[in-house]
């Protein structure tokens, strides 16, 4: 709280800054004049000023809510009235004055943010979606992804187990690399955001929108523009909101009282269950999380100077137990005009993260929740148990593991980034901007000797530390010729260089619980002791270039290049070069259609270009050394010796993504808005992990080959039946279909099976479950094709895989007796074929109603927490799926799908009875909202909304949640398609208040 | 700042070879070379492609294939041959790509390199005589993964610029450095040159006189230079000296490897030659007719042991019998004579002689000694100038004494004076990887298989019919799958 106070009164300390530099700071005593400004409607204008028409700024006044204003001039005087949106009146002082301001048509128009600029939307020649703050306001958002929600086609947003999200334009490119898009925020590609600070976003889809991107843009771009202060009186907006989030749904598992009599039936055991203990293992290890989240903002400013101040501060606690968080973010942006042809903003951000959790990355708690037997209490003696009494499972308890574990992070940042800009000749500007970004973390973590590894108490301490910045130099030229030759060009050069740090110690074997992570030093043996540290850093310079021209605002060309020098890679593959050209016709302006009153806008566009991605890290084109063993040339004793780690290919490039697109864009009747887009993306040189010759130094390296193809429609369409003062109503519907398919692994083969990372430890895989084909979709499940079981009748052929009745039978393709690789096939996918999405807002008087609804079909994912919940796997010593448990086969009920009891019942994981339909639609979000209107609180606004997300979900998966993957969280997209120990998303209640001055 | 300075990569936290800057920096390349090419010498890889000849023979189901002709491409151990040299030359690599950056006294950078330069060299010379085409590399990484072969004669003309290079470099001797025991010198360039130009001389380059004069050149200079770096003959007792070959100044160490000193370090091939029944790998043994053939005498019983001691079941005691008891094969035992020179205990100890110490041995081999290079003068000065010259003929003496054996009439005309060595080539270095490359050189493979005994352990049958067109090995198949351009010769 303390930290929330120094926020608010930097604010408070902000707003008499801009008050002591506006207009009306000092006053005259010339007598006042009063006037009401308002629309071309009548209605008042809040916040438009007054100043004298010299220009002398000694003197000026701010409208309030009703519109009026005082100003100490002498009737008489020439004043002139502004305000944003509106065109500039002059007027001549006399009380009472009424004035009538119209709207600025041009200023009005839409412009969406663009590579390096911004563009009337009109004259967009590539494939941008935008995001207007409209379009998620009434919704609770707590970050990008739920911006993106239902509003731009094309974009899939997963949310993955641990709550992050992955975000995939227009599908996935990279095998091995990196497929996340990347990030420009204000025109930088670092820094951090409150989404209450996001003015707009535009998601950049085709080649001519992400090639000035260059070698980052393959995955498409999110521009990111925070909120500016406007001319105008200062404005405070504070708002608050709370939010609680409740488990979805949990496994029907045996209770205490069926659980003991079932079990000793299932195993022929004979535990005596003490059956006065029942626990639920799932509820124990979750609560009810609670989020607050506080945020205020200051803006305003004069034509010379404006600003934009805000902080943030979220409290979390989470959904499982010992997880909770904290973080306050600030933001200032500052723009000023230093002369008539210099403006310049500077822009300062910065904040602060903690979190707290127990170590669950090991998926373990929930996993062991489903196989934990209910009569085992929850603490004895005043500690949580630890371990299984009954030995009918291994592993530690899921609520020891949870409350027992002491991990905390910490994190730091702070971003300035500058623009200064100068109008040598009219159109003719140059600008420079500079940003640099600075970040620290740090890692405390305690596991006692229950929790580690290696059985001793470890303490941990880690820090990290980055820096990067980034300077952009432009020069833009308009100019109109000829009245209907209208030409933009820019040029541009970039250089970025980020470094980071780490270092880390790690102490096994701490003496005392309490000491935690302060006493690195005092362990029993130090000799397993670790420390590590390491340095990287990257650099790129880039040049770029674009030329924009039409011809009447009919006949559109863009075409841009871009070089990007890199770092990562050596001298002949250093710099690469991507291009793009698109070309548009805007029908709707053309004579024959221009008069067509139906018809308001309608555009066609076709683009193509050349991206790259960063799909790979630093000193990838480096050989780097390791430590050999010595050797002692004959005498005792030796000297150590080094090696080359690992071979490294020096003809690394980056892997090159070729796109085309065709799209078309129509408003009709004022009504209707519709975009569609076809896309054909190809990606070639894909880093491949490929083994090298034994001549070559064995081993692996990357090697850019084979190809990958995404081909897909994207569809928006958004209808506004009513769009009045009182009452609106939009609805946009968006639909994407997407194909992937891998072309080509050249050298690798047809096939390969990606290392199962070993994230499944604990459930029996023969190979990894997944597997990348040529002229197949990434994302590809693989296994064993499941039967079903053995049937009483099937006995003798069950023999010969020495299995018996009500065991598992798997379709045996070389019917050579086993089940083995050879008999493994594709199983499914876990890729979405096709992504839905309808978001409705309704403004009625004050009152704002959202919905909205997202689908993604057509994708497969195994659930082995059904499995390990069911049956008897690894180390899983009961059945605890009450499913399972009332529906075991027998001889009487042959179609079931849980085995009885046995030795050779050969349950796979990896087989397709474990895979399921994980097609879905969810209702992501319902929120109303309230206005009170600004008259009943003179001139002030204050909104109270309420929403609930993840209220609904429609699916045929038998787990908690079809979105929960593991290794979801990956940037590479060649893992997933399993739910293995991963939380779903929380259903989430929220109530906010809005107050605004 | 240039463009160019910018977007340099600063790796401060990797260990990059680029920025080594002191002969200290470099240095640490150097046990991992010596560990390296050891580990072509250790566990019997080195032998294992020399199978083929008539001197050695597999007396284990994993050797045994090892003795035919037609060697299938995917054969473990085409690739294991061919896998532990190049991995030897991948480190030669990373140090001469390194040293280039380091400065400081001079004298004893070019003596480093000179040492990258000599193994390089040997390992392409142990391509070149056992495979029919192969890469060359220059590079460590992966820059070279779609490279094509070279042809034979490339690879050997590789072997010949390295060793030249190693000559020149290389110093007299490494006295007072902590390499001294085991680290090439001139005179091991010289001599491993007088062994490629020998081999070059015959199949399947066939280059003749020129070169049969080339390798009596070096093989001169080395002879010449021999006693002032206290080189020359020893006696067998001291070449394959079994309690301590470390301290042992053996004079006839040209090239030496040492093995179990230390404890990180690799056993000998000598677990190779222990029979299985007394905890070795029973992998190699020597062939009947050859041992049959070969001159009693004072070198035939350091060579080898032609009693087996055999502890069997219902017996207290061992029983020592002859290799050639069917009791023997009774118990499984393969009735094939022993290398007692591989196995290095000179006394016999019944069953004790194959007792390792500590599941060690220390020992020592010599890819090249003073012996062989007397041989490849007395026979390629032969072949060049079509007589055998006085000192052909002294160098010849000195072994044959050493043998026990009467000295060559001293009526041999050229030709039969050169076979004469070829064949003494034979006993002399029986077991040290020379016999195979020899047979191929003169084209006597299919000669020698003729004769060979229808009682060896492996069959006969099993070995297909030997003919030039498999002298060679192929490209390993695992090596053609990655990289299909091996299948094809560069221009």
């Amino acid at each position: 709280m303390e930290n929330l106070k120094k926020l608010f009164s930097a604010a408070a300390a902000t707003i008499l800054l801009a008050l002591a530099l506006s207009p009306c700071a000092s006053a005259q005593t010339l007598g006042p004049v009063q006037g009401t400004v308002v629309d071309a409607a009548g209605a008042p204008l809040t916040g438009a000023m007054v100043t004298l028409a010299s220009g002398e700024t000694t003197t000026g006044a701010y409208t309030d809510a009703e519109g009026h204003f005082v100003i100490d001039v002498k009737e008489g005087t020439p004043l002139t009235i502004s305000f944003i949106g509106f065109l500039d009146k002059a007027a001549i002082a006399k009380n009472g004055m009424k004035v009538t301001l119209e709207e600025d048509i041009n200023v009005l128009e839409e412009v969406v943010m663009v590579a390096y600029g911004s563009v009337k939307k009109k004259d967009l020649t590539g494939s941008v979606a935008q995001i207007a703050p409209g379009s998620y306001k009434a919704q609770p958002v707590q970050g990008i992804s739920e911006m993106l929600r239902g509003n731009a086609p094309g974009v899939f947003v997963k949310t993955n187990g641990d709550g992050s999200t992955k975000i995939r334009i227009r599908g996935t490119n990279s095998i091995n690399g990196n497929n996340d898009p990347l990030y420009i925020i204000d025109g930088v590609p670092n820094g951090s955001y409150s989404p209450n600070d996001v003015e707009s976003i535009e998601i950049l889809k085709d080649a001519s929108a992400t090639a000035l991107y260059g070698s980052r843009g393959a995955n498409g771009v999110i521009l990111i523009t925070t909120k500016r202060g406007k001319t105008g009186r200062p404005t405070v907006e504070v708002s608050a909101n709370a939010s609680f989030a409740t488990y979805p749904k949990y496994y029907d598992l045996l209770d205490g009282n069926d659980f003991p009599a079932f079990h000793n039936s299932y195993r022929g055991a004979s535990i005596n269950f003490d059956k006065s203990v029942d626990t639920d293992w799932q509820r124990e290890l979750t609560q009810t999380g609670i989020r607050q989240n506080y945020q205020a903002n200051v803006s305003g400013g004069t034509d010379n100077m404006k600003f934009f101040v805000s902080g943030q501060y979220v409290n979390n606690t989470g959904l499982v137990k010992n997880q909770r968080g904290e973080s306050y973010g600030f933001r200032s942006n500052v723009d000023f005009k230093l002369g008539k042809n210099f403006t310049s903003r500077i822009d300062l951000s910065g904040g602060h993260g903690f979190s707290h959790s127990s170590d669950i990355t090991s998926k373990g708690p929930l996993l062991n929740a489903l196989q934990w037997c209910p009569n085992l209490p929850l603490t004895q003696d005043g500690e949580p148990l630890l371990t299984d009494p009954y030995g009918i499972t291994q592993t530690a308890s899921p609520y020891y593991q949870t409350t027992q574990g002491n991990n905390n992070s910490f994190s730091d940042y702070i971003t300035v980034n500058a623009y200064f800009a100068y109008e040598i000749l009219p159109g003719f500007k140059a600008s420079v901007q500079p940003m640099i970004s600075k970040s620290k973390s740090e890692s405390r973590n305690f596991d006692n000797e229950f929790l580690s590894s290696t059985g001793n108490k470890e303490a941990y301490r880690s820090a990290s530390e980055g820096t990067t910045w980034q300077i952009t130099g432009l020069l833009t030229y308009d100019k109109t010729f000829a009245s209907k030759h209208n030409l933009g060009l820019m040029a541009g050069t970039e250089v970025y260089k980020t470094e980071s740090t780490w270092f880390s110690s790690k102490a096994v074997g701490v003496m005392y619980d309490y000491m935690l992570w302060n006493n690195l030093g005092s362990t029993s043996s130090t000799d397993k002791n670790q420390i590590g540290s390491s340095y990287g850093d990257a650099q790129l310079a880039s040049f770029f270039a674009r030329v924009n021209y039409n011809y009447d605002s009919r006949y559109y060309l863009t075409a841009t290049w871009r070089a990007d020098g890199s770092s990562k890679f050596q001298k002949k593959n250093q710099f690469s070069y991507f291009p793009s050209v698109a070309l548009s016709w805007v029908a709707s302006n053309e004579s024959f259609l221009k008069d067509a009153s139906w018809l308001n806008q309608l555009k066609v566009r076709g683009s193509w270009g050349i991206t790259g991605s960063q799909a790979i890290g630093s000193y990838a084109t480096i050989a780097t050394l390791k430590v050999k063993r010595p050797w002692s040339w004959g005498t005792n004793g030796g000297a150590a010796g080094i090696e080359v780690k690992d071979p490294v290919n020096t003809n690394l490039k980056w892997e090159e993504t070729r796109q085309w697109d065709l799209g078309i864009d129509a408003r009709l009747i004022d009504k209707w808005q519709i975009g569609i887009d076809y896309y054909n993306k190809t990606t070639t040189g894909l880093l491949t992990e490929r083994a090298l010759p034994d001549y070559a130094g064995s081993g692996s390296t990357y090697v850019n080959l084979g190809k990958m193809k995404n081909t897909g429609v994207d569809i928006a369409l958004t209808y506004t039946p009513f769009s009045s003062k009182n009452f609106s109503w939009t609805m946009t519907a968006t639909a994407s279909w997407m194909k992937n398919k891998v072309v080509d692994l050249g050298e690798i083969g047809e096939s390969f099976i990606p290392d199962d990372d070993s994230n499944f430890t604990g459930v029996q895989l023969e190979t990894s479950p997944l597997i990348v084909k040529e002229g197949k979709p990434l994302g590809q499940l693989y296994g064993y094709k499941w039967l079903g079981l053995w049937k009483t009748s099937e006995a003798a052929e069950a023999a010969r895989y020495g299995q018996k009745p009500g065991d598992n039978r798997y379709f045996d393709a070389n019917d050579n007796g086993q089940y083995d690789n050879d008999d493994c096939q594709v199983l499914g996918n876990f890729t979405p074929k096709f992504l839905w999405s309808y978001n409705t807002t309704i403004n009625l008087k004050n009152f704002d109603f959202n919905l909205l609804l997202e689908a993604a079909h057509g994708q497969d994912m195994f659930n082995f927490n059904r499995m390990l919940a069911g049956t008897i796997v690894g180390m899983s010593g009961s059945v605890n799926l009450r499913e399972a448990a009332q529906n075991t086969w027998s001889e009487s009920n042959q179609n079931s799908r849980w085995c009885p009891y046995s030795t050779t019942a050969m349950e796979k994981a990896n087989s397709s009875k474990w895979v399921e339909k994980a097609g879905y639609v969810k209702l992501r979000n319902i929120s109303v909202g309230y206005t009170i209107p600004s008259k009943l609180l003179g001139g002030h606004e204050f909104r109270i909304n309420a929403s609930v997300q993840n209220v609904l979900t429609l699916t045929n998966y038998k787990g908690l949640d079809p979105e929960a993957a593991v290794n979801g969280n990956r940037g590479n997209d060649i893992y997933g398609g399993a739910d293995y120990g991963t939380f779903p998303q929380p259903r989430i209640y929220t109530v906010g208040l809005t107050y605004k001055f | 700042m240039s463009c160019s300075s910018f977007l340099k990569e600063e790796p401060k936290g990797q260990w990059v070879a680029e920025n080594f800057k002191t002969i200290e920096d470099v240095e640490v390349f150097m046990p991992t070379i010596f560990y390296y090419v050891s580990e072509f010498y250790w566990d019997g890889c080195s032998f294992n492609m020399s199978l083929r000849g008539d001197d050695m023979t597999g007396t284990h189901s994993g050797s045994v294939q090892l003795e035919r002709f037609n060697q299938p491409d995917d054969e473990q151990y085409v690739l294991d041959h061919w896998y532990k040299v190049y991995r030897a030359i991948k480190h030669c690599n990373s140090f001469l790509n390194a040293v280039g950056n380091v400065t400081g006294d001079q004298k004893y950078i070019d003596n480093l390199t000179g040492v990258a330069y000599f193994f390089r060299g040997w390992m392409y010379f142990n391509i070149a005589r056992f495979y029919r085409q192969a890469p060359i590399v220059y590079e460590v990484g992966g820059g070279t993964v779609d490279i094509k072969s070279s042809s034979q004669e490339k690879v050997f003309e590789q072997a010949v610029a390295d060793l030249i290079k190693a000559e020149e470099l290389l110093p007299d001797n490494w006295n007072g450095n902590k390499m001294e025991k085991e680290a090439p010198f001139k005179l091991t360039a010289k001599a491993a040159l007088a062994e490629v130009y020998l081999n070059m001389a015959g199949y399947p380059l066939k280059k003749g006189t020129e070169y049969y004069q080339k390798a009596a050149d070096k093989a001169k200079e080395v002879i010449d230079g021999a006693p002032a770096q206290g080189r020359g003959f020893d006696t067998y007792d001291n070449m394959w000296n079994e309690e301590d070959p470390i301290s042992n100044e053996n004079k006839e160490r040209l090239f030496c490897i040492y093995f179990g000193v230390g404890a990180s370090q690799r056993q000998s091939v000598t677990r190779c030659f222990y029979p299985a029944v007394y905890g070795g790998y029973g992998w190699i043994a020597a062939e009947r007719t050859f041992f049959e053939e070969f001159p009693e005498g004072p070198r035939k019983e350091a060579t080898f042991w032609d009693t087996i001691t055999a502890k069997v079941p219902g017996m207290d005691q061992p029983m020592t019998v002859s290799y050639d008891d069917p009791l023997l094969a009774q118990y499984g035992i393969p009735n094939q004579p022993l290398y007692r020179k591989r196995n290095l205990n000179k006394e016999d100890k019944g069953l004790d002689r194959f007792t390792l110490k500590g599941g060690q041995r220390t020992s020592l081999m010599m890819p090249i000694r003073y012996s062989l290079t007397a041989t490849t003068y007395a026979e390629a000065i032969t072949r060049a100038t079509g007589h055998a010259t006085a000192e052909a003929r002294k160098l010849m003496d000195q072994i044959r004494d050493r043998a026990g054996l009467a000295h060559y009439d001293a009526g041999l005309d050229g030709e039969a004076f050169a076979n004469a060595v070829f064949q003494e080539r034979a006993w002399e270095f029986a077991a040290e990887w020379v016999r195979y490359p020899d047979l191929c050189r003169m084209e006597q493979v299919e000669n020698v298989f003729a004769k060979r005994s229808a009682k060896e352990f492996n069959p006969n049958s099993g070995l297909g019919t030997p003919s030039h067109e498999y002298y060679f090995l192929p490209v390993p198949a695992d090596e053609a799958r990655l990289n299909p351009n091996l299948l094809q010769v560069k221009e």
